[in-house]
């Protein structure tokens, strides 16, 4: 029955592969920005517009989001949590990062790097026929369900390489976790403004693992030299928490 | 070998006769106020030293799927001079951050 399943997927995606796909997919989900250290679970909305070999993905808090200063939390977080453009055609992934400063910087990563083991467990998300594969990638497991009926590659914040889109994507600890809800035909966005970055030459994956070292020592140096906690029996420590692994 | 033996058995003889059988009750009360006393030496040892409590105080600097964790922790003679000490050391702590940061 399963194989029938499978292979009835499979012939659904053949036939339906000369279709290009364009449209908005809308994704509900969480985060948790103490991953894995502690509850601080916020929901957050996911968008990728696709454009044929192009698309587009970010990830918004539920609701209104400002940067604000409490008492004992600098929230620096930018307005998208994680904004991913992909370029099928160029083999090309970009991603954004905001200093300190609120300033976006741009770096580049390898598209679709993540090798998945597939399996035959299938479920339905919105009324299609999904099924499941697992990978780990940059120091996390994660799980996907992709629909072989939606003939693109593509998928949540850097996920993707699966013969069909994935709907549904949670890392093992389900700190992050995007479930799909709906689709709208609309797809456009300015891809001319990533275009432009990457013919500029943008720096890779070790580079923004480089950035955000020189960052943290940058901190850490500072730290050091805190001189109200010397003398007297205080110890304070800086500890540096990343979703991706840097090495 | 045998010694041990007869003596243990002996011992465990005697206890049965008198405790298990109900004819004399092992002093709890006694027993009790010994505890005590122990646990009322010990606080007074602790309290003679330097530093007795350690309070850990933390802050973080968000940046999305980025995340500095600041913390800070203070030994101190009593927990409330300690969580005074250790509101300061992190206050002092997070401006060295915003002063990085603006």
């Amino acid at each position: 029955m399963k194989k029938l399943l499978i292979l009835g997927f499979i012939l659904q995606s053949f036939l339906s592969n000369a279709q290009e796909i364009k449209g908005t997919f809308f994704y509900q989900g969480k985060f948790n920005g103490s991953f894995g250290r502690s509850e601080n679970h916020r929901p957050y909305w996911g968008k990728l517009i696709i454009d044929g070999n192009r698309s587009l993905f970010t990830m918004k808090e539920e609701g209104q989001h400002h940067a604000s200063l409490q008492d004992n939390t600098i929230d620096l977080r930018s307005d998208s949590l994680f904004t991913v453009y992909k370029d099928h055609e160029s083999n090309s992934l970009l991603f954004e990062f905001t200093d300190l400063n609120q300033r976006p910087h741009y770096f580049a990563d390898t598209l679709f790097p993540m090798e998945w083991i597939t399996t035959e467990e299938h479920k339905m998300i919105g009324g299609i026929p999904c099924l499941k594969a697992v990978t780990r990638f940059k120091g996390r497991g994660y799980t996907a369900w992709y629909a072989p009926t939606i003939t693109i590659n593509d998928g949540p914040w850097k996920l993707g390489g699966l013969p069909g889109l994935i709907l549904e994507a949670y890392d093992d600890e389900d700190n992050w976790r995007m479930e799909f809800i709906s689709r709208t035909d609309e797809h456009d966005f300015d891809a001319s403004y990533y275009e432009s970055k990457i013919e500029k030459g943008i720096e890779g994956f070790p580079a923004f693992a480089g950035f955000v070292k020189k960052l943290f020592a940058r901190l850490e140096a500072s730290f050091n030299n805190n001189s109200d906690c010397v003398g007297c029996q205080n110890k304070s420590m800086i500890k540096f928490h990343s979703w991706e692994h840097i090495d | 070998m045998k010694k041990v033996s007869v003596v243990t058995m002996m011992l465990m003889m005697t206890f049965s006769m008198t405790y298990a059988a109900g004819l004399a009750k092992p002093e709890f009360n006694n027993m009790k106020k010994q505890i005590s006393y122990v646990k009322q030496a010990t606080v007074h040892t602790e309290a003679k030293t330097d530093a007795d409590c350690s309070v850990t105080l933390k802050g973080k600097l968000d940046l999305g799927p980025i995340e500095a964790e600041v913390s800070c922790t203070t030994t101190a003679a009593t927990c409330n001079e300690a969580t005074i000490q250790a509101v300061s050391c992190l206050r002092a702590a997070m401006n060295t951050v915003r002063a990085i940061i603006y």
